[in-house]
């Protein structure tokens, strides 16, 4: 409206930055094995980083091809019609405007640099190449997801997302847990999928369906068969696209907007329910409630998996994908209020989890689903930029997070419970350093970048005018606000759990069954199973021999090639969040500007609730004090493992106490309620259906065939006892009657003509009944 | 439309299979003047066999080369009086719909044919393999099943249809009878095996067919007048083309009613039924995890990747093309039975321990889609309908193919009993997983792209009630990701069941069966235009006959 | 006189053979040629009688006052009745159960049985259809006790003999009253008297039409084994010698049938096409006894651990089938019925010589004695399961031509009974699959008993199996020449 229309400029090598990972995957996955028995690792890794390099590259160029462009113009690449069908054109294109410009280097930057980390993490592995496979496929799907042009490419990529998280969750299989885990992500993920391609449909039927002028004859609520409606008027529906840009154009004209958007389907406005039923779809990849249940297990895969699925990319990608369809959820603020809501209490909720948890990746995972949902605040109350600002902070800073945990964990000795850590800031200063930076980062001390993002997002939750609940954004405001505390405590915790005091690791290793069984029957898991199936030699990261060489050496620090990212990732968590200065302070605020024209068209709807100034510097004084509160609180209570209250507090006899660190330990029993409704529910349902189809469907045939046998054992049986049994009482009345006549064989054709006899007589009755 | 014979191209392929065991035939009343042993009449049956499913493929692939997409008229019609007195014809022609599915045949039996060879690889000294039982009669048989599809497909006559129809019954009775597992009672103390697999599928096609050939003779009287293949004029006709033209006409609505019923409504029934235990729906499918248990390895491919197609195309060809007011008339209720296919088949599969029976009510859920897609009556449902015709054509051969190897080496298929295969078979896992994630409709493969145009296609049909159909059958893709990973999970995964030591890993047999078949699922799933360019007029022509505006 | 005489040039012909057969039998005495030399003079005489239909004229004049018919249905029978007796000599001749030095004394009968069905088809007097009947079942009789040391195949006969005599004794009195409320004997004018009797009798007339006429259907029902006077089907061709079962499961049938016809639509001119026919609804009449027939001797097949006896009741519901296109009545249906007979006729002998042949190396009927004969002898093992599947009527077999006859004449009655009539008729066609697939399991789906023989097949059977098995698949594929011969066997109803 107020840009051009948009203007797309071919960019031929797009498809590369898929293609190039997808090459890597086939190359890695087809001929690895080999590759890596001959040449070793290095021939794994070089193909396996430098084509998602390439993709960053090209990335790049594309990136600042369109910095240059005009505004409104978006990189294109078509490659070919995939789904030419009836009124249904999805095309096989790629398309590149500044919002997937900017994910496309989070991701292939990220990307690239945990496949660099990752050729120290994984260093042992006997399957080397197939996890960089599976890394490269996995960036394949996430930048088709992210590049995709239309719905059903997104969906491409959406899944095959999912599909990777499976495969890199389950990476180490022999442990039926991951198994389990990596099943349980990619199931729960479909149920998020089925909402996702429900709200496909649903718009493309409305869309469809949606006459684009009025149409004269014809009652509300009848619409013509498509193919005959195209027929008759070429222009009669709204559309038969399912590209983005296209959708997008549409609903900029106010006639045909008003036209959709006053559709009602079974009461709900239809705008409405394609929003949720997407957002469905996002809660599951982006582990929102209440399907965010797999994230916190997925950390069943290797640490870098975590850093880059799990924390900075694929989890990020319900963010991206209501972002995308901001066109869409702006045109229903019910939606918007359910994805902010839902949002900010998954950021509550997760980040009361994490205050207790012991597992270091297991914090960092509740930490993740806390702040997707600060995320899914922005974008549900319309601040599309900042979402995208903090999915990209928080990629920097949670990589770097997840990546410091890795390391500490190939330093203990894949152990991953922080009550056997503590002390490694000295034993392993950069991973110290970086770690803590990003936790400053997170918890939004002020000039981290951590802080510049969530606090955007805490004031525009304050100040959104778009909210239906009561009190407004400001409601918002204050669980989100408490989560943020939450968030600063817990992540220092960590911290200080981790690398302050003494190193834990050695006196724990005797006690280590006593301690740790009860709480984290994962890492007892992983040890176990490791040890002992795993039978790797000695060094091998993933299985090692016996317990007691927990006191033998201490932690030392990662190789370089780990150490260095996180260097980089560090840096960025300290200086990304540059890019976003708030304009509050009088500062450009290059994020904003730079995304702004994508999110023009819908401006005019989200509103402000009109706080002024004053009240934006109070917000962001405050998130400050949060900040530290929570900073100091983690400090008093765990720096050096000293303070008794922590352990205190925990033995208090008070059933409340008790009842409530249980329900929260324990993550308030959602999985098990899962469990018993869900999961037993259908296999209780799936094992009765399958009875009933033995037993009674083919039951019935089976009865069927049986009744017929027996009818005909029956005949058989009369026509031959019938004559004798006649015999017999033929026999017996000449007997009575004294006559002396020995039965002979004619007994027999007696009584054949009396059936003879009683045939005839039937049919006369027969013919007789008939003739009525 | 043109009908007169213009290429005998088509006639070649259908009977290149009966050239085939017709060789087979000769060599085996020769054997004694040519003093064949046993092995050399084995060796030269299969041989023969792999010639004729060889060139049964290159003679498709040149009818696909020769086709025009741009039409819905027959191609490739060869034409000619059968049997005066009753107006029948040789007719045979295909158009995208036969087309495609003429193409699918080929390949599909080329697999099959492939999979009953019993060498390129190290095999189980222990059991004997049934590839290595009765040869000469096995390939005399599957190439008569061949002859007996492809007719099927390709028949533009109804009479010529219902022969090649039946024709398919008898191989398949013998192929699951001999060569499936051997009888046996199950733990209820039922017997169960090839034998009873085998009259189970036959009672119950047959059953299904007799009614086809009541409505047969039916539609046979009520229609009219047509002129046949030399020029006369029959005073009624089988030919598919002139009953569709009449359908159209309004013969068939204007025929007299049967028992109180409409003429087209107890017709389009009788039809519907005879197909429908052929797809199989609900609740006649019962025969198909029998069928499916204990027939080997190559019949399961071709019983899943074709047989059950004959009777969505019967559905295609009959139920749409000739009666679309009798398919309006039922749509909801077709909808609704597929939608218990779909739902009520992933739910049933997530409780079976036998690798197989799991895959053959895959086979239920999935053809589901296919029946929801033509109840729903639009281009884009018909079209994904047809699609997922064909991808689960490619991939439930696959499906099949894969439980055979590890039956042909476990000699169980428990899947309870396995864990941690992963570790002895990685190659095999690959490939298994990749046929599960094709399976369960994953982006990019081929079963994605029927299941999402039959839902797409499904929400934009006219009937209100579709849109909650849709949305209860895609609860099934939740099942069927949960039954697939848990069946992968359970076989593959965890610690390595130690029992399962001498186990081995793909032979060449099995890489040439399954690569293609995998090629051409990544194939149709990232360019599925070929087989939608294929159909779209047909399915164009097709749906512009059926009654809209409710 | 001399057409006359011409018109009945096969009957005559066959005469001469049965007098030549028996005194050839006196003459060669127990020489090793006793065999071959009686039966090639039977094949000669039937050949020479078979020749008598290239000269006579189609439709030719009816003989002696219209006591014999020459028309097409009468011609197209009796030619099958010949094929039927070839078939039967031949088995006799290859058949251990019959005795070298009683060979001839087998096949004057078997022709006397098929001089008395020839007459049979052709009568258009009820005298002379008596007369037929007692030609056809006198010497089956004794056929049927041949075995004369075998309890089983003595009783089979005298079960016969009393259950024929009742029948006859019925029939006849049906007859009699037949003739006296018509006042003729001949069959062309007793249906027209009885039908003006009926339109302005009183209920008794009509009622006593009834019972005469249905006094009557108990002859034709008996001859055809159909329900409810099929008791002594079983047992009869259980116990008779195989040769002679298979002779007398199509021979005398089809004379029935053809017989029935001539009754029926003939006589009465009975259809679904004309009103009620002497006051009494004969369609659907037959109809339920076509249904019933059918679906019991099905149903009773079902159980059978003798093939033999299987056979028996496979043939009793194929009366059922036959039954439904008589009930019809129209010239297609009788073209229907003239289609199915010679097609049923080759698969049913088809399938009891290879009983007999099984026999003949096992001694025994018995599945036990089928079990594995795929393995034991491919071919008599292909040509069992072609027959049965083409009784089965499934494509591309014959039987399906004769099924798709049977029920496109049913369906095209157009009317409610026979739409249920013809389902009913495809559903017995799934139900009879279960046994003839039971049978074909047996043979090729289960392994062979220990020690059980390989079937080791005499050259003649054989050949006779190829010249069954070969038309059973052909006439499955190409059937023209014989639809034709039917039509005009069914031009008499037009």
């Amino acid at each position: 409206m107020h840009e051009a229309a948009p203007v797309l400029q071919e960019f031929p090598l797009l498809f590369l930055v898929p293609l190039l990972p997808l090459i890597g995957a086939v190359w890695n996955g087809v001929m690895g094995k080999t590759m890596q028995r001959r040449f070793g690792h290095a021939a794994i890794h070089l193909p396996a980083i430098l084509l998602p390099a390439g993709s960053f590259v090209i990335s790049l160029w594309a990136f600042l091809t369109l910095a240059d462009a005009p505004h409104g113009t978006s990189m294109y690449n078509h490659l070919w019609t995939w789904l030419p069908v009836g009124t249904l054109q999805a095309e096989a294109a790629f398309l590149m405007d500044r919002l997937s410009g900017v994910m496309a280097l989070v991701v292939t930057f990220v990307g690239t640099l945990i496949h660099v980390y990752s050729t120290g993490y994984m260093k042992d592995e006997p399957a080397y190449w197939r996890f960089f496979a599976y890394l490269n496929l996995f960036m394949f799907a996430m930048l088709t997801l992210v590049l995709g042009d239309n719905f059903l490419l997104m969906f491409v990529g959406w899944e095959g997302v999912g599909l990777c998280s499976y495969l890199l969750i389950s990476f180490w299989w022999r442990d039926r847990e991951k198994a389990v885990a990596g099943m349980k992500a990619f199931v729960v993920n479909r149920i998020g999928d089925l909402g996702f391609s429900l709200g496909v449909f649903l718009l493309f039927w409305g869309l469809l369906t949606t006459p684009a002028s009025p149409a004269p004859a014809k009652a509300h609520g009848e619409f013509r068969h498509a193919p005959a409606a195209a027929q008759e008027a070429p222009e009669a529906t709204l559309a038969t696209s399912i590209a983005f840009r296209e959708v997008e154009q549409i609903l900029e004209d106010p006639v045909k907007r008003d036209r959709i958007v006053n559709r009602d389907i079974l009461g709900v406005g239809l705008m409405t329910l394609v929003c949720l039923l997407l957002f469905v779809g996002a809660t599951g990849k982006s582990a929102q409630i209440p399907l965010y249940v797999w994230l916190p297990d997925a950390m069943a895969g290797p640490t870098p998996v975590s850093a880059l699925i799990h924390a900075a990319t694929m989890v990020t990608a319900g963010v991206y994908m209501v972002a995308r369809l901001h066109f869409l959820f702006t045109l229903s603020p019910v939606a918007m209020t359910v994805v902010a809501t839902v949002g900010a209490l998954t950021a509550l909720f997760a980040a009361t989890i994490g205050l207790f948890q012991y597992d270091i990746k297991k914090v960092l995972a509740y930490s993740t689903v806390s702040q997707l949902g600060f995320m899914f605040v922005a974008v549900g109350v319309g601040a599309y930029w900042v979402a995208i600002f903090h999915l990209m902070t928080h990629a920097f800073f949670k990589a770097c997070l997840f990546l410091g945990s890795g390391s500490v964990i190939m330093g203990c000795h894949h152990e991953q419970d922080m009550r056997k850590m503590g002390g490694l800031r000295k034993l392993m200063p950069i991973t110290a350093v970086t770690y803590f930076i990003s936790c400053a980062a997170i918890a939004g001390f002020p000039f981290f970048s951590g802080f510049f993002s969530k606090d955007e997002i805490l004031w525009k939750a304050f100040d959104s005018g778009n909210m239906l609940l009561p009190g407004g954004g400001v409601i918002l405001w204050a669980v989100t606000a408490i989560a943020a505390l939450g968030t600063s405590f817990y992540m220092f915790r960590s911290y200080y759990m981790t690398f302050s005091g003494e190193y834990r690791g050695a006196a724990a290793a005797h006690g280590h069954d006593a301690s740790a069984v009860a709480h984290d029957p994962h890492g007892v898991a992983y040890d176990s199973a490791h040890g002992a199936v795993h039978g790797a030699p000695p060094a091998d990261p993933h299985g090692h021999d016996s317990h007691g060489h927990h006191g033998a050496h201490l932690p030392v620090e990662s190789p370089a090639a780990m150490t260095g990212v996180l260097a980089v990732l560090g840096g960025l968590a300290l200086v990304g969040g540059y890019v976003g200065l708030p304009l509050l302070w009088g500062l450009p605020n290059a994020f904003e500007a730079w995304l702004e024209p994508i999110f023009a068209g819908t401006a005019e709807r989200v509103t402000s609730a009109g706080f002024g100034h004053g009240a934006e510097w109070g917000l962001m004084g405050f998130s400050i004090i949060v900040a530290f509160g929570g900073f100091f609180a983690a400090r008093v209570l765990y720096k050096d493992g000293r303070s008794p209250i922590p352990a205190r507090l925990l033995a208090s006899p008070s059933p409340l106490v008790q009842a409530t660190h249980r329900t929260i330990f324990n993550k308030y029993y959602v999985d098990e309620l899962y469990g018993v409704v869900f999961v037993k529910g259908s296999l209780v349902l799936s094992r009765g259906l399958a009875i009933w189809d033995t037993r009674v469907i083919d039951g019935a045939v089976n009865l069927a065939g049986t009744i017929g046998r027996g009818f005909g054992f029956l005949q058989g049986a009369i026509d031959r006892l019938f004559v004798d049994g006649m015999v017999e009482l033929v026999a017996k009345v000449v007997e009575a009657a004294g006559a002396k006549i020995r039965r002979i064989q004619t007994g027999h054709i007696q009584a054949y003509v009396q059936g003879l006899a009683l045939g005839a007589l039937a049919l006369v009755a027969l013919a007789y009944l008939l003739a009525w | 439309m043109d009908l007169t014979t213009n290429s005998l191209l088509l006639t070649w392929t259908v009977f290149t299979p009966f050239l085939g065991l017709t060789a087979i035939l000769a060599l085996l009343a020769l054997r004694p003047a040519l003093r064949l042993s046993q092995r050399a009449m084995d060796e030269a049956s299969r041989g023969i066999g792999m010639i004729a499913a060889l060139v049964a493929m290159g003679l498709s692939i040149a009818l696909w080369v020769d086709f025009d997409a741009g039409t819905s008229n027959l191609q490739f019609i060869h034409r000619f009086v059968w049997m005066k007195a009753w107006n029948i014809e040789f007719f045979v022609g295909v158009d995208g719909l036969s087309l495609s599915m003429v193409i699918l045949t080929a390949f599909v039996f080329l697999a099959g044919a492939i999979a009953s060879l019993p060498w390129l690889g190290k095999l189980d000294s222990h059991h004997p393999h049934f590839s290595g039982k009765r040869v000469p009669g096995y390939w005399i048989l599957f190439l008569l099943l061949e002859t007996g599809v492809f007719g099927t497909f390709a028949s533009q006559d109804f009479f010529l249809f219902y022969v090649f129809w039946e024709v398919m019954l008898l191989p398949m009775y013998f192929l699951i009878g001999i060569w499936g597992a051997p009888s046996r009672k199950d733990p209820d103390g039922r017997t169960r095996g090839g034998p009873y697999a085998a009259i189970k599928f036959f009672l119950y096609t047959l059953a299904g067919s007799v009614l086809m050939l009541l409505a047969l003779i039916a539609i046979y009287y009520a229609s009219g007048p047509a002129t046949l293949a030399d020029g006369t004029q029959g005073p009624h006709t089988f030919n598919l083309v002139h009953l569709t033209a009449q359908a159209k006409a309004g013969v068939f609505t204007g025929a007299a009613a049967i028992l109180g019923v409409p003429f087209v409504h107890l017709v389009f029934i009788g039809l519907f039924l005879g197909f429908a235990i052929k797809v199989p729906m609900f609740p006649f499918h019962t025969w198909l995890p029998d069928a499916h248990v204990d027939a080997p390895t190559p019949i399961s491919v071709i019983l899943a990747g074709i047989l059950l197609k004959t009777g969505m195309y019967g559905m295609f060809r009959f139920n749409m093309q000739i009666f679309p007011t009798g398919l309006a008339w039922a749509s909801w209720a077709i909808g609704i039975i597929a939608v218990i296919n779909i739902v009520y088949g992933a739910f049933v599969c997530m409780a079976q321990k036998d690798l197989k029976k799991l895959i053959a009510y895959s086979s239920v859920s999935h053809m589901g889609f296919c029946l929801l897609g033509l109840a729903a009556m639009t281009p884009t449902a018909v079209s994904g309908s047809i699609f997922q015709m064909v991808g689960h054509g490619i991939v439930s051969p696959m499906l099949f193919l894969i439980a055979g190897v590890v039956y042909d080496r476990a000699h169980t298929r428990d899947i309870e009993g396995f864990g941690g295969l992963a570790q002895k078979m990685p190659e095999y896992t690959a490939i298994t997983g990749f046929a599960f994630m094709a399976s369960l409709g994953l982006p990019g493969l081929a079963g994605f792209v029927g299941e999402v145009l039959v839902f797409l296609g499904a929400f934009a049909a006219q009937d209100g009630i579709f849109r909650v159909l849709v949305a209860i059958s895609a609860l099934s893709v939740i099942i069927t990701a949960g039954y697939y990973l848990w069946t992968m999970q359970r076989i593959f995964l965890g610690p390595f069941n130690h029992r399962w030591d001498h186990l081995w890993d793909m032979n060449w047999r099995e890489r040439i069966t399954l690569y293609p078949l995998a090629f051409v699922t990544v194939l149709l799933g990232v360019y599925p235009a070929p087989v939608l360019d294929m159909v779209r007029e047909t399915v164009n022509t097709l749906v512009a006959s059926l009654p809209t505006g409710l | 006189m001399q057409s006359n005489l011409l018109a009945i040039g096969p009957e005559l012909a066959l005469t001469a053979t049965v007098l030549l057969v028996l005194i050839a039998d006196l003459m060669v005495g127990d020489r090793a040629a006793r065999r071959p030399l009686l039966a090639t003079l039977a094949f000669v005489g039937l050949g020479f009688a078979a020749a008598h239909f290239a000269v006579l004229p189609d439709g030719g004049p009816s003989a002696f006052d219209g006591m014999v018919s020459g028309d097409g249905l009468g011609r197209f029978f009796r030619g099958l009745f010949l094929v039927a007796a070839f078939f039967g000599v031949a088995f006799g001749a290859l058949s251990d159960e019959i005795p070298v030095r009683r060979f001839g004394e087998f096949t004057i009968l078997l022709l006397s049985t098929t001089l008395g069905m020839c007459f049979l088809v052709s009568a258009q007097n009820l005298l002379m259809i008596v007369l037929a009947l007692e030609l056809t079942s006198l010497p089956s009789y004794i056929l049927a006790g041949f075995r004369r040391g075998d309890r089983r195949s003595s009783e089979a006969a005298l079960k016969y003999v009393l259950y024929g005599a009742a029948a006859s004794g019925l029939m006849l009195y049906g007859f009699s009253l037949l003739y006296g409320m018509a006042g003729t004997l001949d069959l062309t004018k007793v249906g027209p008297a009885l039908n003006a009797l009926a339109v302005n009798g009183s209920v008794a007339v009509r009622a006593g039409i009834a019972v005469a006429a249905l006094l009557a259907m108990v002859g034709y029902g008996y001859k055809i084994a159909a329900v409810p006077f099929h008791q002594w089907a079983p047992d009869v061709y259980e116990g008779a010698p195989t040769p002679v079962t298979a002779f007398l499961s199509v021979g005398p049938k089809a004379a029935g049938v053809a017989a029935l016809i001539r009754f029926v639509v003939v006589g009465f001119g009975a259809s679904v096409a004309t009103p009620p026919a002497g006051g009494l609804p004969w369609p659907i009449l037959l109809g339920i006894l076509a249904m019933a027939t059918m679906t019991i001797g099905n149903l009773a097949a079902i159980p059978q651990d003798n093939v033999k006896r299987l056979l028996a009741y496979s043939s009793i519901a194929h009366a059922g089938y036959l039954l439904m296109g008589v009930a019809v009545g129209t010239p297609e249906a009788i073209q229907a019925v003239a289609v199915y007979l010679p097609i049923y006729l080759l698969m049913n002998l088809g399938a009891f010589l290879v009983v007999l042949a099984v026999r003949a190396k096992t001694g025994s009927e018995t599945f036990a004695a089928y079990r594995g004969l795929g393995t034991r002898s491919p071919l008599l093992a292909v040509c069992l399961a072609i027959f049965l599947f083409s009784l089965t009527g499934v494509p591309p077999f014959a039987g399906f031509i004769g099924k798709f006859y049977l029920f496109a004449a049913v369906l095209q009655a157009r009317t409610p009974f026979f739409y249920v009539l013809a389902l009913v008729g495809v559903l017995n066609s799934v139900v009879s699959l279960f046994y003839y697939a039971r049978l074909v399991k047996a043979v090729f789906l289960e392994g062979s008993p220990a020690g059980a023989p390989v079937v080791a097949v005499p050259f003649a059977v054989t050949l006779l199996l190829i010249v069954l098995a070969i038309p059973t698949l052909l006439l499955g594929v190409w059937w023209s020449p014989l639809a034709e011969l039917a039509a005009r066997a069914a031009g008499i109803a037009g």
